[in-house]
């Protein structure tokens, strides 16, 4: 039977066909594999991290691959080719869904270390005019290298999305990707509103975490510590979304951690998420995921008489 | 379950001055074409491919820091290693006549696929094809597996003097028919190769080779425009090979900046 189910939804003003975006940092390196991903039936794409200048990141091994364990740790370390690079390939990715008539929703995802190079990072990548900017404020995996995360406090959070806001046009919304490592992800996240943001990411991957090889006893990451991703990360992500929304159910979350199937997307909605981030589960399930989720959901939402995401978007918080 | 599998090294092969094999002391449950990630602790990790199953074979070319690192280990030693990876080259179904070309290190990729083809009664024809006499490579081994060897060298030191494509379109020519047509080596080659056979209308599959971060298919860092070598390939057949944006023409190093071949 077709389903009737409308899986439309909309994130500050960008309108998205369908709630599944793929998070950042996942498949997100270059124009041709994101529109392969568009392909795949993904409502938004997320661009790969890019920073101003290019990053090498870390040795190999840069994953620790438990998924069928229900978990995976990674520390790529922000290798990417500069701002520069990833704003041709953004625009080289536009062309390529235009192309093929799919116009999938991009989010650019920037990084930095300082509040004023957020600022010019978004500045810099919103030149390849993308739906929207992403400030990873919560990378875990580049500690040793920049002390604790941005998005630890509420002050540096809402500085950098202050400085980023200031130079990107009005017209591109800015989300802002936090990490469930916080007391209190709310403060955080209405520090960043109140700075600007248009929306919040939530969550970035969690801990870090460890795996030791028992065998070699050595630690497996190049840099030892890798953020834990994977249907583990799952209940933080609920948590942390669900809270968000309920200090400000008027913004927009991109609720994202350990979501593989229509039903984790569901609980995700529910929390309050307006659309969904999936990273790990392209690998889990494949890149074919996005579909996938999509038709559990419809089915999902035929079989309890719902017919559009509206209906279920904060539901538990009723 | 295990994060890496660990055995020891129980014998090591000098396939010529700058290629040595290592046999390990295991075995996996592989298929021609796979590969594994190579780990050294603390050093870094990379992918090899599959060159015999049972028990596990990787060959070397010193080529860089790792490949020297591997060059250092002694028999009795360990390595670890997780996988196999990737997809496998696939035999047509009824086929009777295979090509193998293998260009350089690119030759001992195709070492399995050949024990695959002579256990399923598939006459082989393989090239052989190196820079110099001094790089030929497992010629013997191939002869060993029942395939009629042909060897072809840029400076014509030994066998026929020229590339490996023009040395199969040589073979096409006298009248040679293959039910399919595989090939390894560098990029360049295995284009010439893959066009060669597309104008021919002979199935072919080659094996792509990119930096590689995750292996799995989730950095994308070895995107080869539009498909990852380590999640979708390492093998595509000629044609798909065709429709990625970067074959033949580019890769990319870790960081995703592009490099012409």
């Amino acid at each position: 039977m077709l389903s009737l189910a409308d899986l439309s939804t909309s994130i500050a003003g960008v309108q998205l066909r369908n709630p599944t975006v793929l998070a950042s940092g996942i498949l997100g390196t270059t124009a041709h594999i994101m529109a392969r991903v568009a392909s795949e039936g993904a409502g938004a794409i997320t661009s790969k991290s890019a920073s101003l200048a290019e990053r090498k990141g870390h040795p190999n091994p840069i994953v620790v691959d438990q998924v069928a364990k229900g978990w995976m740790l990674n520390a790529v370390g922000l290798s990417n080719p500069g701002i520069e690079e990833k704003t041709e390939e953004i625009i080289e990715y536009k062309k390529l869904v235009k192309e093929s008539n799919l116009n999938t929703p991009i989010i650019a995802s920037v990084f930095a270390s300082t509040a004023k190079e957020f600022g010019e990072a978004a500045e810099a990548i919103s030149r390849a005019k993308p739906n929207a900017i992403e400030l990873d404020e919560s990378c875990p995996n580049v500690e040793d290298e920049f002390g604790s995360l941005f998005c630890l406090s509420e002050k540096n959070a809402a500085k950098a999305v202050e400085e980023a806001r200031a130079r990107v046009p009005n017209n591109i919304p800015i989300f802002a990707k936090l990490s469930p490592d916080v007391p209190a992800i709310e403060k955080i996240a209405s520090a960043c509103v109140e700075a600007g943001a248009n929306g919040i990411t939530a969550v970035n991957t969690a801990g870090p975490g460890m795996a030791i090889d028992i065998e070699r006893a050595k630690p497996i990451l190049a840099n030892k510590y890798g953020g834990l991703s994977g249907p583990a990360l799952k209940p933080l992500a609920i948590r942390s979304v669900y809270r968000i929304h309920a200090a400000l159910p008027e913004v927009p979350i991109i609720g994202t951690g350990g979501v593989f199937t229509g039903e984790d997307a569901i609980e995700m909605l529910m929390a309050g998420a307006s659309a969904v981030g999936i990273g790990t589960a392209a690998y889990g399930r494949g890149p074919g995921v996005f579909a996938k989720v999509c038709t559990e959901i419809s089915e999902w939402m035929d079989s309890h008489g719902y017919s559009n995401l509206k209906e279920i978007i904060g539901k538990a918080h009723q | 379950m295990a994060y890496y599998s660990t055995a020891k090294i129980k014998e090591l092969r000098e396939e010529n001055y700058r290629v040595r094999s290592l046999v390990l002391d295991c075995q996996v449950n592989a298929k021609p074409g796979q590969f594994v990630m190579v780990w050294l602790p603390r050093f870094d990790e990379k992918p090899m491919c599959v060159v015999n199953e049972d028990p596990l074979t990787i060959s070397v070319a010193k080529v860089g820091p790792f490949t020297e690192k591997l060059f250092e280990l002694k028999q009795g030693e360990r390595l670890s290693f997780r996988g196999p990876y990737g997809n496998s080259f696939t035999l047509p179904e009824g086929a009777k006549k295979i090509l193998l070309v293998g260009g350089g290190y690119g030759v001992a990729a195709l070492n399995f696929l050949a024990k695959e083809a002579k256990s399923k009664g598939i006459e082989t024809t393989m090239i052989v094809a190196a820079r110099s006499k001094q790089d030929v490579i497992l010629e013997k081994e191939f002869f060993d597996k029942g395939a009629k060897v042909f060897v072809s060298t840029d400076d014509g030191s030994a066998g026929f003097k020229g590339r490996a494509h023009q040395l199969a379109e040589k073979l096409f020519e006298e009248g040679n028919k293959f039910d399919c047509v595989y090939a390894v080596g560098p990029e360049k080659m295995m284009e010439a190769v893959a066009r060669l056979c597309v104008e021919k209308k002979f199935p072919c599959q080659v094996s792509l080779e990119r930096y590689m971060g995750c292996g799995v298919g989730l950095c994308g860092k070895c995107d080869a425009g539009g498909k990852i070598v380590c999640g979708d390939g390492p093998i595509v057949s000629g044609e798909q090979a065709f429709q990625l944006s970067e074959f033949g023409k580019t890769h990319r190093d870790t960081m995703g900046h592009k490099h012409n071949w």
